[in-house]
């Protein structure tokens, strides 16, 4: 009996002891050491690791613990139901990659498969152009092909309402300042159809991660290969197996001391050598990926690679291709993907020739693994781990981090290995971030600004097209920037003349119902509230915990010395409504709702 | 670099900082003419035709017996008749849709220079159109389009309005640490609600915010609202007779004419058009490429009339990404190639004359065996515009990395 009890208690103890443990894993954020209340950390929380916080969601965080929301966040522990439900609606959520490439022909592709199938005759001159369009369009409905228009509103529609209504905030944040990292455009034809793709599969799922699996998953994507060129990359033809092969064969009557000779002097002619590249030929190597790869990817324009490193690491991604089995499947009009890879590696395609990048030495003909390798250098190189460091403390922190603030935040890549959690929770507790909270020095992107304001209002979408429309107006088409370099993180890049007008110009818009497909809450006139009050209570609901007095103040004064039908009255008229929706549009394109 | 501050300090004169409202425009021509007619500001007109024009089309070397056989249905020859190409100089036959122009040939305001082009040969629209607009071919990473660095590069302080894209979105060719105003339409330009409460309310909230970036962007762009307010009370409308064509780009040409004549400062006006890309039905003397080809022309030629009094002090520019191949393909029309023409239109252009160079057309002298070769690097053309008109000499700074010769053109 004494012994059942005995193990019964340790048993309890032991659970105890996991309680507590599990408690004790969970970051503990030093908001209290940075003499911040519960209310302004947990508002600085929000503004930082989600899109904006939503009304009353300062409270609730303060309630269920900062670490503990901070916690959850990381292991994206919220339901997605309602977000779900909203997703459904969307054609694209329910296809697989292969179905999506199959059903979004672009208009080029459409026209060849009708002629194909004798829709239409081969010389289309003999068509008028009305004719011709509705041929395509009936056979694009037969076949239920889609518009890659569509597509792409889709691809806008599914980030946009992702990241107003998830409760899994952190990993909407990430999945942006990562998408942006390794940027690819919607304005590349041939990597278009593929981008719904690369946010799912090789962004997404490893932005809490290891930075190598993201690098990886990027190099082998067929948007990024198609985006820089790299499935277009090709070794020189002295430089494959095929050739080697052939020079074997017509060595053996030689000596074999010429032959090895032969062998080391070409690698040393190849790697210092400044090659400039031949472009768009055929054959021959593509350099562009190989070069963005290291300049924005990972070690940085500064980082210390040559451009002997940019040709080697070329050499060694070679033979990196889209599958071409995969696209004849789409091509023929196969049902699925039957499990093959949209990615291959070609190995006649290969530079098989030994590389040196970054002061390493690779060895010759080892396939795949050539890449790879390089791959896994520059992920574990101090520059990059820099690179990586700035970019983050830049999103989260500050535009100006201090270098002994980088260098920290690069260790923690260095010893942790690229791991990616590890970076934000390095950043949420370290006394940087705590610091920034109440200085309101970030800058709003332009979706973020939007997003922000959708949040705040409770807004509901019924269509996402209006939205993607004026965040492009505003200065960020989504999915669209033209240069790899992805959008900056500054306020210096948003900011300018015509992007403030737009701001106001959205708020007023959405509040005086001109968007369509969106709603918003505007809290209903009380007769008893002066205007002025009414502007006051507004300001402290779209600013939680900022000090707004001055602003309701100067705005109050303005509408006092104004026209008679804005001074507070009792009317509801209509006028006095389409003028409030106006001032409060205002407010959200006010300076102080531009900073977070 | 010119900073926002800087500019609201130097201009000190009372004219921007008058409240909301109306700024009479003779008080703004009479603080303008004082400070001296010879310091009256240059304006570069830039027109981007996206899609990449056919320039062996637009300006046609008709006694090329090459062309003829690899275009049996697009060649077009000189003869009598008003629907073929009007014979320029004995080798080279102008696009009949293109004829409204020809009178400026003729006056010599008008040049053309042919096989012009990038020297990194991707056919790719977006990847040529990105080199083309940021001046570094071959270089994906720069971070500002040339036009922006030239505004950094112009000798002396500018108005709010010195830089404008008249376009939907600022276009790569403006973007940079300069300022440049995008201004889809001049009429719509500002906020959204005209009542005057709304207007100060804005004006309060951006001029006394702590935050200086944002309060520097909000004066700056209600200076430019007032600016732009004030020239579309003014009514500035074309001169009598001048038509431009209905059309986005006659429109953009229009109100760029309008922001010339109201004086509000603008040396740099970017806009574009699209339409060129004819890989089928293309046309000849009707068709796609005729189209197209007759807005341009009428809605330059309405705004170079529309500028009488100013054209000493503009010059206009047009540019295309690549050019269309010189076969031509089994849809009546043709794919991407390298060189094409462009234009160049100012009272001191070496005009009347089609510069720069282009071979016989045999097989084994074109790019890749398929295209017109590029003889003149893009950026000798723009360099030269840019010194001769704007005196902009620092070709180091505005085209990093090129090491080429500007093409005489202007004097």
């Amino acid at each position: 009996m004494f012994q059942l009890a005995k193990i019964r208690f340790a048993l309890l103890l032991l659970l105890a002891f996991c309680l507590v443990a599990t408690h004790v894993v969970a970051t503990s954020l030093p908001y209290a050491k940075a003499g911040l209340t519960d209310r302004e950390a947990a508002t600085h929380l929000l503004n930082r690791f989600t899109f904006g916080p939503r009304p009353g969601q300062i409270d609730r965080v303060i309630e269920i613990g900062l670490d503990n929301w901070f916690r959850q966040q990381i292991e994206s522990e919220n339901s997605t139901a309602g977000l779900d439900l909203r997703l459904a609606q969307l054609g694209i959520t329910n296809m697989t990659t292969f179905q999506v490439l199959s059903r979004h022909p672009s208009n080029g592709s459409l026209r060849s498969m009708a002629i194909r199938d004798g829709v239409v005759p081969e010389n289309i001159v003999d068509l008028e152009a009305d004719q011709l369009k509705t041929k395509l369009q009936e056979y694009a409905k037969e076949h239920r092909f889609r518009s890659q228009s569509l597509l792409m509103q889709e691809l806008k529609g599914r980030k946009i309402l992702r990241s107003v209504y998830t409760d899994n905030q952190l990993v909407e944040v990430l999945t942006d300042f990562w998408f942006n990292h390794f940027n690819v455009s919607t304005t590349h034809g041939q990597a278009r159809p593929w981008i719904p793709s690369y946010e799912e599969v090789a962004i997404r799922p490893y932005v809490l991660g290891r930075f190598y699996d993201m690098l990886e998953a990027t190099a082998k994507h067929p948007a990024m290969l198609f985006y820089l060129d790299n499935h277009q990359s090709n070794a020189e033809e002295s430089a494959t197996a095929k050739a080697k092969r052939k020079r074997r064969r017509t060595r053996k009557s030689r000596l074999s001391k010429t032959s090895l000779g032969a062998a080391k002097s070409e690698e040393n002619m190849m790697s210092s050598q400044a090659i400039i590249p031949k472009p768009n030929k055929k054959r021959g190597i593509n350099e562009n990926y190989a070069r963005e790869l290291l300049e924005l990817h990972t070690l940085g324009v500064d980082g210390g690679y040559t451009q002997a490193d940019v040709v080697a690491t070329a050499r060694a991604l070679t033979g990196w291709k889209v599958n071409g089995k995969y696209l004849n499947r789409i091509k023929k009009g196969k049902n699925s993907d039957n499990a093959i890879n949209s990615f291959t590696f070609v190995k006649s395609s290969h530079d098989i020739n030994p590389k040196t990048v970054l002061g390493q030495r690779l060895s010759p003909n080892r396939g795949i693994a050539d890449g790879k390798q390089v791959l896994d250098i520059v992920a574990q190189h101090p520059s990059t781990a820099q690179h990586i460091a700035r970019k983050l403390a830049v999103r989260f922190v500050t535009e100006s981090p201090t270098e002994a603030y980088i260098n920290r935040l690069a260790q923690i890549f260095l010893s942790s290995s690229g791991n990616l959690r590890q970076m934000i929770e390095g950043i949420a507790t370290s006394p940087e971030f705590w610091a920034e909270a109440k200085r309101y020095r970030k800058t709003k992107s332009p979706f973020r600004f939007v997003v922000s304001t959708l949040r705040i209002t409770e807004a509901e979408i019924k269509s996402t097209r209006q939205l993607s429309n004026w965040i492009a107006r505003i200065g960020e088409p989504l999915y669209a920037c033209q240069p790899p370099t992805g959008y900056a993180d500054t306020g210096g890049y948003w900011i300018n003349s015509g992007s403030v007008l737009n701001r106001a110009n959205f708020g007023m818009d959405l509040f005086t119902g001109k968007i369509r497909g969106v709603r918003v809450k505007l809290a209903e006139d009380s007769p008893k509230q002066s205007l002025s009050e009414r502007i006051q209570s507004l300001c402290l609901s779209l600013f939680p915990i900022r000090d707004t007095e001055k602003m309701w103040r100067q705005i109050g004064q303005i509408l006092l010395a104004s026209s008679p039908e804005l001074k507070p009255d009792r009317k509801r008229t209509k006028t006095r409504r389409q003028q409030t929706a106006q001032i409060v549009g205002l407010i959200i394109g006010s300076p102080q709702f531009q900073v977070y | 670099m010119w900073t926002r501050k800087a500019f609201l300090k130097s201009l000190g004169i009372g004219l921007y900082s008058i409240s909301i409202g109306s700024v009479p425009l003779f008080l703004n021509r009479a603080i303008m003419a004082s400070s001296d007619e010879e310091r009256r500001r240059k304006t570069l007109i830039v027109i981007f035709q996206r899609g990449a024009m056919d320039g062996l089309m637009a300006v046609s070397p008709f006694k090329d017996s090459h062309l003829k056989k690899m275009r049996p249905t697009l060649m077009m020859n000189v003869d009598q008749s008003g629907q073929s190409l009007i014979d320029l100089d004995g080798s080279f036959g102008l696009h009949p849709a293109f004829n409204s122009m020809l009178p400026f040939f003729i006056n010599r305001e008008l040049a053309i220079v042919h096989g012009v082009g990038s020297p990194y040969p991707t056919r790719s629209h977006f990847d040529a159109q990105n080199y083309m607009e940021s001046g570094t071919p071959g270089i994906k990473g720069t971070q500002s389009g040339w036009l922006n660095r030239a505004v950094g590069l112009l000798d002396r302080e500018g108005t709010p309005l010195r830089s404008v894209s008249v376009t939907k979105r600022q276009p790569f060719a403006t973007q940079g640490d300069e300022s440049t105003v995008v201004v889809p339409d001049l009429r719509s330009f500002g906020l959204r609600s005209g009542h005057q409460t709304i207007k100060n309310i804005y004006r309060t909230l951006y001029s006394e915010t702590g935050f200086e970036a944002l309060r520097d962007a909000g004066q700056e762009s209600i200076s430019v609202m007032k600016m732009i307010s004030a020239i579309n009370a003014s009514k500035h409308r074309p001169a009598k007779g001048i038509v431009y064509p209905k059309s986005r780009i006659g429109n953009n040409l229009r109100q760029i004419a309008q922001l010339i004549k109201a004086d509000v400062g603008l040396e740099i006006a970017f806009t574009e058009m699209g339409g060129w890309d004819t890989h089928r039905r293309q046309g000849t003397t009707a068709g796609s490429f005729a189209r197209q080809a007759k807005i341009l022309a009428d809605s330059v030629v309405a705004l170079w009339r529309d500028l009488e009094d100013h054209r000493q002090n503009v010059v206009l520019l047009t540019m295309t990404e690549f050019g269309r191949t010189v076969r031509e393909n089994g849809s009546g029309g043709t794919d991407h190639g390298r060189a094409s023409c462009l234009f160049i239109l100012g009272s001191q252009v070496d005009g009347g004359k089609v510069h720069g160079h282009i071979p016989v057309l045999a097989p084994e002298a074109l790019e890749d065996q398929r295209d017109l070769p590029v003889t003149t690097d893009f950026r000798s053309v723009f360099a030269e515009v840019a010194a001769q008109h704007l005196s902009i000499t620092n070709d180091t700074i505005l085209f990093p990395g090129w090491s080429g010769r500007r093409l005489p053109l202007l004097s």
